[in-house]
């Protein structure tokens, strides 16, 4: 199988299929995606997030927009890069989690091919 | 396109992040060094006072995704710079002094205290770093009750937070109502009213007037300048913060309130160094010619981007840094967003919905009928509409007075 390819590096908007996805237990409904990508995310009149899962490539900047600026953090963009620097983020106490499943930490993503 | 040897980056916070992230997206190949002070490098700070703290989410989740892989960054974490030298280098605790070819500044802020409160580190808590989360969560685990001293968005979130947890908070503001300074009174009237519907004991009107451990009850006395005294077994902080500029003497910045910025994020004076995020003071054209530090989260994202764009374009081509401003929060089931910098406003007008149903979006004129920004409570689908009435009307230029936008 062979590794995705990567977007190139780019000045203006780069053009690359990516495919999206919400996580419905994480999204509040801040409808910031909304605001950046409006062609991908619709906030419908019930209150219900809608989006397309595989937008245009030329979307692909307002996509990560979207992503980046999620007030949640609960949109997923593949291929994606989890950011694991040497961390400590998870010594120390941790009390279990309420709310669910956790995100794995995934690499789909990173070196070059 | 600039090219320098390589470039080093002050913070590892979200601007450090999504600066480096966008460096790379443009092809920047050459080595990017990061210096942080915390032990751990980027991580999302927002839920802290909320999700976090309420036990609702896992410091797991605090992870950020990027676009780019960022494996060849050399992170140097836990280390504290401590100035700039002239010879174009950044100087460690030790005295080492590492190279520097492009520079961003992105060291963030630091939350503002009472003097004297260091000598209850047990008892009384900031909110800032994940450390300070774990902190207090583990003191509000067993704590019968919190006062908040600070009725901004970090003191109404812990609020809610602790009322989650079954912890009864009393919340201290001088203002007459909570979040006055962010979203004007009116709105904050509002917010007020639902935090004492939630069972949150709020006093307005009066500062602080002292600190003191009551040692016959075993509780903190939070004196109000009214001379009424709260007694609770935990204090929380939240009076704002104060811009990082403690390590970044040596190349002569104009260190004001933050990182004096252009209207590209170039710092001023120099063409190879850009500063983004809580830390920087910079004009947003859009509104006014008045260098502004804007700490919101959405801000530290758009802006390191941007300064990373400036950093490699080059003072001469790079382009004004002029975004709409965005914040939110949530409190007690409460969504409350902003567009825009609703305190430039003068007139507030409650543009759609209704008070008496809590969903609403109010507009924020100024003196001359610009409308500057829009606030919405429970209704984000509605704000969308107000973002281009924000950006579409003229610029006119006001005062040269500085102040800074918080939260």
């Amino acid at each position: 199988m062979t590794e995705p390819a990567t977007p190139q590096p780019v000045k203006g908007p780069a053009s690359f299929q990516v495919t999206v996805s919400v996580d419905n237990n994480h999204c509040h409904l801040y409808a910031i995606c909304v605001q950046e990508a409006p062609e991908v995310f619709d906030l419908s009149i019930d209150g219900r997030l809608r989006y397309t899962a595989k937008p245009a490539a030329h979307l692909y900047e307002k996509v990560w927009n979207a992503a980046r600026l999620c007030p949640m953090q609960a949109i997923h963009i593949e291929p994606a890069v989890t950011v694991s620097v040497p961390a400590v983020l998870n010594s120390g106490t941790e009390r279990s989690n309420s709310t669910g499943k956790q995100f794995r930490s995934r690499r789909t993503n990173g070196k070059a091919s | 396109m600039t090219d320098f040897t390589n470039i080093t980056i002050i913070g590892a916070g979200l601007a450090a992040l999504r600066c480096a992230e966008r460096l790379r997206e443009r092809g920047y190949a050459r080595p990017i060094v990061i210096f942080g002070d915390e032990p751990c490098g980027p991580y999302n700070r927002t839920p802290l006072s909320k999700q976090l703290l309420a036990g609702e989410t896992h410091t797991d989740q605090l992870r950020f995704q990027t676009a780019t892989s960022l494996d060849d960054i050399t992170w140097h974490l836990g280390t504290r710079v401590t100035g700039l030298s002239r010879d174009r280098g950044v100087i460690l605790a030790d005295g080492t002094i590492k190279p520097v070819g492009g520079l961003v500044i992105a060291t963030g802020v630091t939350p503002r205290t009472i003097p004297g409160a260091e000598r209850f580190a047990d008892r009384v808590f900031v909110l800032r770093t994940l450390d300070d989360c774990r902190r207090l969560d583990t003191a509000l685990a067993t704590a019968r009750s919190i006062a908040i001293i600070g009725g901004g968005f970090i003191g109404c979130e812990v609020a809610t937070s602790a009322m989650k947890r079954c912890v009864p908070v009393t919340m201290i503001d001088v203002s007459d109502t909570l979040l006055s300074h962010a979203i004007g009174h009116e709105l904050g009237q509002i917010m007020t009213d639902i935090h004492r519907e939630y069972g949150v004991d709020v006093r307005t009107g009066h500062g602080v007037a002292s600190l003191e451990h009551d040692t016959a009850r075993d509780t903190m006395a939070v004196t109000l300048t009214d001379h009424t005294i709260i007694h609770a077994d935990l204090v929380l902080i939240g009076i704002g913060t104060a811009p990082r500029v403690e390590g970044l003497t040596g190349f002569g910045l104009d260190l004001t309130d933050g990182v004096l910025c252009g209207p590209t994020c170039h710092v001023i004076g120099l063409s190879d160094v850009v500063a983004a995020g809580d830390v920087a003071r910079w004009p947003n054209l859009a509104f006014d010619n008045v260098p502004r530090r804007v700490e919101h989260w959405i801000n530290a994202v758009e802006q390191a981007r941007h300064a990373a764009d400036a950093l490699l374009d080059g003072i001469e081509t790079a382009q004004s840094f002029t975004p709409i401003p965005r914040f939110w929060s949530e409190q007690h089931d409460t969504k409350i967003q902003s567009i825009g910098m609703p305190r430039l406003g003068t007139t507030v007008k409650i543009a759609e919905g209704s008070v008496a149903k809590r969903q609403l979006v109010a507009t924020y004129t100024n003196n001359t009928g610009r409308l500057v920004g829009a606030v919405a409570i429970n209704a984000p689908r509605a704000l969308i509409a107000y973002t281009d009435r924000v950006t579409a009307l003229p610029h006119p230029h006001t005062s040269d007075q500085a102040e800074s936008t918080q939260n």
